[in-house]
């Protein structure tokens, strides 16, 4: 009986001794979030850029150009600071809604326009590539046409990144919107129906208009 | 061998012949005696055992006892009997067994200091205490008793220095938040961890409204916010206090480092009650409580609906009947002609009631013993109706065999099923509070139901087709009596052990245990209710917890000489956490019932969060005693945790101490028993929140919109879409560590007649985790970081005398205080100079994720210190701020009006009222400036009676409530008006500034001094701090002195109990709970808390706003013991 617990117990001992650590703590559902995907292909943020973007255009921008002109007005303590006091900048509207300059660069806006666009330069489909391109010059300049100067060269190598000067930043965009057009008359397959605009044709896009 | 009847026969033949031998062999011995203190008084509960035979008994309320020795285990030997118990010096006799009746009778000496008893110092490690280099902070079974809580948390309140307790609401089975010197973590949870019987158990608190995130704002990280919804329980309470043997208190990294990255805001040991050796022992218990609010809101009675004195139409057609109508929400009106007053600060309530029975039996011999209880807790709460209860039944058993001499198996299985109904309350236009307190006096809350729907004071006239209408706020009886919502607890935990001693210096001990529970949540919200669920709505949810915990650990003794020994202790643990969240909303009910998800129109995504955290770690200890009165105690512990992230799996935390009973060296004093010193030092983490380091995408994040509701998901047009998360992951996460040294003394005088304990400490926590905002133009919002700290430094006195001891009487008297500093030393960005504690506009400072105010952790502030807003006052507003500084309205700055005044000094514009100051500024802390407890206990015969203060001093508390009701001419403040017209043309109910119990103290400025008009111009137009955001005028007083337990206990022991009734002794109880609190405090009660556990644990406590009350209760208990 004594003989057998001490066999018992040794060998306890050295199963737990030689159990795997290392996947004890980095295994599935530990290091990385179970919750929500840790990869996303160049259609499934396009998509979302493009509902960031609608939600933008025809929220935001079209409320507040609207309060601007001083055709809206503002009502029971809502969009008082803007439409009121004019307050507007990137953190303005963080309490109402997940803020303006958020939808500008981040989630669904430029920081989702640049993973498309790298997706797009590595699978070598240059059509989509020329869409994205002109999402980002839409983007940043819808920001600038509200806000004068805003941060565009500086986005992905700074931690606080410079208002970059309006006049040079449209001239990038313009530069952005030449290249796209280039694209745009190359090869690739395209965004196809998750072009929501114009089901990927890039005809229609923009390339003559 | 086969059994012939031949066989059989000369079995029985033989074993007939051998019986007189055997029998004289087994006459077994029966060692009898009584036990009395060295007062004289008759003790029971003391457990009288032969260790070295494994037999033993308990004794009796009158103190004796009877060891029964098997005859077959008597050799006319000799034994040593052992007699133990609490709070005594325990006392050893040497019998001899000889056949027949031994008796022996002890008398105990007290040992308040506990002495020489073992005390558990967490993962397998024993201490004698006055080895111990740490503060001690027990608890007895006794004392939780006394308590008369069912929530075990929320019995811990004012038992030990530093050790706050802050109960949520008088709901039932509202969340109580414990806290151990101070916060000292931002997304931790600040609470200490709580072991039961050497396994760690969950103790969270979930908010319903964390299912619903586009209602409420749920959090996604953590669970932040119960500002509105319904209170919850913490999962603490589903322990039965009746099961609980003692708690031991680990206050600090000091004491905690051997839990390592979980340990930072301490330990809570639990040690449940076992069953021991001797007779088995029976007690039947059942106690009834009868419970009421505390305390009545005060409402004014004497005006009536309306605005500007012109009555709202409220007849039918009238535009009452039409929700948001300015002139129908406040109570600034005259009474409508012949109106009847209906009193809406009483009419929720009722005298609610709880009934709680149990039944323990325990018992064992030699080799098992067992522990078994059943017990149902039922509260009906003050609330009236059929929703407000919680019910909680447990089982318990634990029982050990000890297979050889060498080995002891053990197992420990307990079973709670806790079903509760809630009541929403809070910041919500569904809550009872909020449509209760607004409603105008002269509106008759019933009926609340009319053709099927809601009639409420915004709304007074429901027709059969206004289902799907506004009422603005909800009738509250409507919210009692129509909605639901409900938990619903499963819940298994234990563990089974081993422990094998193979040889006599060597400990081995082993458990494996298990912490499962499921909670299923339901809220519904019927048709006609307020917006936010007009037309219905439904929430389901199911929050899973399953924790598995492995802990082996190996105790050697040694010794090198008489001198010099003591023990080596190393071990391992393993720990598994899994937390799942899985709940939906369903918006607009098809029929009115049933709340399910399914008879809804539409429905939300589904929060499906779950969270996997594993821990594998080592750990060791030494213990070194040098001449028995030098104790050092050293110990580390290697954690891993699978939060750290992938570069940075382990993580070290060291401790050390060292005690010297200098006593031993200087000898006993004629004032001085005993005295120690001790000195310890110890490092403990708080691991990250999972998942920071892991960069996602996600489906569901609403994009852009002007309001809430109004953005788009990623998926669009059937084709799926996912953005980035905006939260950037965090390339490396150490756990935070909090760091402390703790100082002291125990002293015990006069022959222990009274003992004393001081203890200073300094807990400095670096590499606190914060969500650092980002630039919005780098693509994310916030990244989580190691980079605050923050520092908790405080003292603790206690002071226990008994002053008098002799058998039929005794009185002592326990004094406590403790303070805790609170101070954020950095929240990772530089600190401009101009940052100073007068002007801290320039102080960098980090928001409390989920706070309902703006409590922020700012440099040079103490935790949770609210950054808000007040009046212009010289020395506090900064002296540029322009002001008018004359009657014609010139205009200057603070300089110009604050020259030669006191700083403070309020000032007042040239209409003579206050104005705000646009400068933000601390306006509150709510951290307690000191607290305490004064405890007492007087015994006579059988008779003791005892009672408990709890002090709290210092500390704010903001009062929302009453902001909001001075707002809607409700207050009844407000019972005094001037008679407005406007806004600002006001006559009557004159004040002047500074003068007369009106914001009393110096003032300057142009309309100092001046006579004006208070009524809606400043109820409404300035003091409403929830509305105009002034915070000043509601920030009041959070301290309180509040008579927690009086308790008067008969203990029936006579001879004639026994013969008559059968049992051994009867006690009887009657006790009162928050009997009466002393405060300034003008809401319902100063220890009220929002957000519950939840925001307390994040920091933020001292927010009242349309909260549920506190209660008070008076309990009866009898307990039969057999």
């Amino acid at each position: 009986m004594q003989r057998k617990i001490h066999v018992a117990l040794v060998s306890i001992g050295l199963l737990l001794g030689t159990a795997g650590c290392t996947s004890f703590l980095t295994g599935d559902k530990l290091s990385s979030d179970p919750n929500l995907p840790s990869a996303a292909t160049a259609q499934q943020l396009f998509v979302a850029v493009q509902s960031g973007q609608f939600a933008f255009q025809e929220g935001t921008v079209a409320m507040m150009m609207c309060e601007w002109v001083q055709a809206c007005g503002a009502a029971n303590g809502r969009f008082v600071q803007q439409a009121g006091q004019y307050v507007f900048d990137e953190t303005s509207n963080i309490g109402a809604n997940a803020g303006d300059w958020l939808s500008v660069y981040d989630a669904g806006g430029l920081a989702d326009i640049r993973q498309v666009k790298a997706a797009t330069a590595a699978s070598g489909d240059r059509v989509w590539l020329g869409i994205a391109k002109i999402w980002e010059a839409f983007t940043i300049g819808s920001a600038s046409d509200m806000w004068g100067d805003v941060p565009y060269s500086e986005v992905t190598t700074s931690a606080t990144p410079a208002l970059d000067n309006r006049f040079t930043l449209l001239a990038a965009l313009q530069t952005l919107l030449s290249d796209a057009i280039t694209d745009l008359g190359s090869t690739g397959a395209g965004p196809g129906t998750a072009d929501l605009i114009f089901n990927g044709d890039p005809d229609q896009c923009c390339r003559d208009q | 061998m086969q059994f012939t009847p031949r066989r059989i026969s000369s079995f029985i033949l033989s074993a007939l012949l051998a019986l007189p031998a055997l029998l004289a062999a087994q006459e077994p011995v029966t060692i009898t005696g009584k036990v009395t203190s060295d007062a004289g008084q008759p003790l029971g509960q003391v457990e009288v055992a032969i260790p070295t035979m494994g037999l033993g008994a308990l004794s009796k309320d009158d103190g004796s006892y009877v060891v029964v020795v098997p005859g077959a285990r008597v050799s006319g030997q000799t034994a040593t009997l052992v007699a133990r118990r609490l709070g005594y010096k325990s006392q050893s006799a040497q019998v001899t067994l000889t056949t027949g009746a031994v008796t022996h009778d002890f008398v105990l000496a007290a040992n308040p200091l506990q002495l020489g008893e073992v005390v558990v110092t967490g993962a397998g490690t024993t201490n004698t205490a006055e080895k111990l280099g740490n503060v001690r902070n027990s608890v007895s079974s006794d004392l939780i008793s006394r308590a008369n809580e069912s929530n075990v948390t929320q019995a811990l309140a004012a038992k030990a220095p530093n050790v706050t307790v802050v109960q949520q609401s008088g709901d039932p089975g509202a969340s109580s938040f414990i806290n151990i010197r101070g916060i000292s973590s931002i997304l931790g949870s600040n609470q200490p961890l709580f072991v039961v019987d050497g396994v760690p158990v969950d103790n969270s608190t979930f908010s319903t409204s964390n299912f619903n995130a586009p209602d409420d704002g749920g959090g996604q990280i953590g669970q932040f916010g119960q500002s509105e919804g319904t209170v919850q329980t913490n999962r603490a309470a589903d322990l039965n206090p009746n099961d609980i043997e003692s708690v031991e208190i680990l206050k600090g990294p000091s004491a905690s480092a051997i839990y390592g990255a979980r340990a930072a805001a301490g330990v809570i040991l639990i040690t449940t009650k076992s069953g021991r050796a001797g007779p088995t022992h029976f007690s039947v218990r059942s106690s009834t409580s009868f419970d009421d609010i505390n305390h009545v809101y005060p409402l004014q009675t004497g005006f009536g609906q309306g605005l500007f004195f012109v009555h709202a139409d409220t007849t039918l057609g009238g535009n009452c009947d039409n929700p948001g109508v300015a002139v129908c929400a406040r109570s600034w009106a005259p009474l409508a002609a012949g109106a009847t007053i209906y009193d809406h600060s009483n009419e929720l309530y009722r005298v609610g009631n709880s009934l709680d029975n149990g039944v323990t039996i325990s018992g064992g011999n030699d080799r098992t013993t067992f522990y078994l209880s059943g017990d149902n807790a039922y509260t009906r709460g003050v609330i009236v109706g059929p929703n407000n209860y919680y019910s909680r039944s447990t089982v318990r058993f634990k029982g050990s065999h000890r297979v050889v001499e060498t080995l002891k198996l053990g197992a420990d299985l307990s079973f709670a099923d806790v079903r509760a109904k809630y009541t929403q309350r809070g910041n919500n236009t569904n809550g009872i509070q909020l449509g209760d307190l607004r409603t105008p006096p002269e509106f008759n809350n019933y009926p609340f139901v009319v053709n099927g729907l809601q009639r409420a004071f915004r709304f007074q006239h429901p027709d059969a087709a206004s289902g799907g209408l506004d009422r603005t706020f909800d009738n509250p009886l409507w919210t009692i009596f129509q909605s639901d919502n409900e938990s619903k607890v499963g819940r298994v935990y234990g563990n089974v052990n081993a422990e094998y001693a193979p040889i006599s210096w060597l400990k081995l001990n082993y458990t494996l245990g298990a912490d499962y529970a499921t909670d299923e949540r339901l809220e519904g919200c019927p048709i006609s209710s307020a917006s936010p669920c007009t037309d219905g709505r439904v929430i389901e949810g199911k929050i899973v917890n399953y924790q598995i915990n492995h802990n082996v650990t190996g105790t050697a003794t040694y010794s090198l000489n008489s001198n010099f020994g003591g023990t080596v202790t190393v071990g391992q643990e393993l720990n598994s956490r899994n937390v799942r969240q899985l709940g939906t909303v369903g918006r607009g009910l098809v029929a009115p019932a049933p709340f399910k998800l399914s008879n809804t129109v539409a429905q939300d995504l589904p929060i499906d969060a779950e969270q996997v955290v594993h821990n594998a770690s080592w750990f060791g200890q030494t213990t070194f005693d040098v001449y028995g009165q030098l104790f050092l105690t050293a110990a580390v512990r290697n954690d891993a945790s699978s939060t750290f992230g992938r570069d940075n799996l382990r993580s070290w935390f060291p401790k050390g101490s060292a005690a010297w009973e200098f006593t031993k060296a200087i000898g006993e004093q004629s004032w001085l028993s005993y005295g120690k010193a001790r000195v310890a030092y110890g490092e403990a983490g708080t691991e990250p929140l999972p998942y920071l380091t892991s960069q996602t995408y996600s489906g569901s994040q609403i994009l852009g919109g002007i309001s809430q509701g109004t953005g788009n998901t990623p998926s669009q047009n059937g084709i799926g879409g996912l953005a980035s998360n905006l939260l950037k992951a965090a390339s490396v996460l150490k756990p935070e560590r909090s760091k402390e040294f703790e100082a002291g003394a125990d002293l015990g005088f006069f022959r222990d007649r009274a003992d004393a304990s001081i203890t200073w400490y300094s807990k400095k926590s670096t590499d606190a985790i914060l969500l650092q905002p980002l630039s919005p133009s780098t693509g994310f919002l916030q990244q989580a970081a190691n980079a605050a700290t923050i520092r908790n430094r405080g003292w603790e006195v206690s002071l226990n005398v008994r002053p008098v001891q002799q058998a039929d009487f005794g009185w002592d008297v326990g004094l406590q205080w403790a303070r805790n500093r609170s101070l954020i030393l950095s929240v990772g960005t530089p600190v401009p100079a101009s940052c100073t504690t007068s002007d801290v506009t320039d102080c960098p400072f980090i928001p409390i994720p989920g706070a309902f105010l703006n409590q922020v952790v700012m440099v040079g502030q103490p935790f949770g210190a609210y950054l808000g807003s007040g009046f212009l006052r010289c020395g506090v507003s900064p002296s540029s701020s322009p002001v008018a500084i004359d009657s014609a309205g010139n205009t200057g700055t603070m300089a110009d009006v604050c020259g030669g005044k006191a700083s403070g000094t309020l000032y007042i514009g040239p209409n003579g009222m206050p104005a705000q100051d646009h400068n933000p500024r601390i306006v509150m802390d709510p951290n307690y400036n000191w607290t305490g407890s004064v405890r007492t206990s007087v015994r006579y015969r059988k008779l003791r009676v005892a009672g408990l203060l709890d002090v709290r001093h210092g500390g704010k508390i903001w009062n929302g409530t009453m902001g909001a009701l001075w707002s809607y001419g409700k207050h009844a403040d407000t019972d005094q008006r001037a008679f407005c017209l406007t806004n600002s043309a006001c006559a009557g109910n004159t004040k002047v500034f500074g003068q007369n119990g009106w914001y009393d103290g110096p003032v300057t400025g142009p309309g100092a001094g001046k006579a004006v008009p208070i009524g809606y111009n400043w109820y409404n137009q300035i003091a409403a701090c929830p509305f105009i955001g002034i915070d000043e005028p509601c920030i009041q007083d959070a301290g309180f002195v509040k008579l927690r337990e009086v308790s008067l206990n008969y203990t029936l022991d006579a001879p004639w109990v026994q013969r008559a009734l059968g049992f051994a002794s009867i006690d009887v109880r009657v006790a009162a709970r928050n009997l009466k609190t002393w405060t300034n405090y003008t809401g319902y009660d100063p220890e009220s808390n929002l957000g519950g556990a939840i925001d307390a644990a994040a920091g933020s406590s001292g927010v009242d706003y349309f909260n549920n009350p506190q209660t008070r209760s008076f309990v009866f208990a009898i307990t039969l013991n057999h």
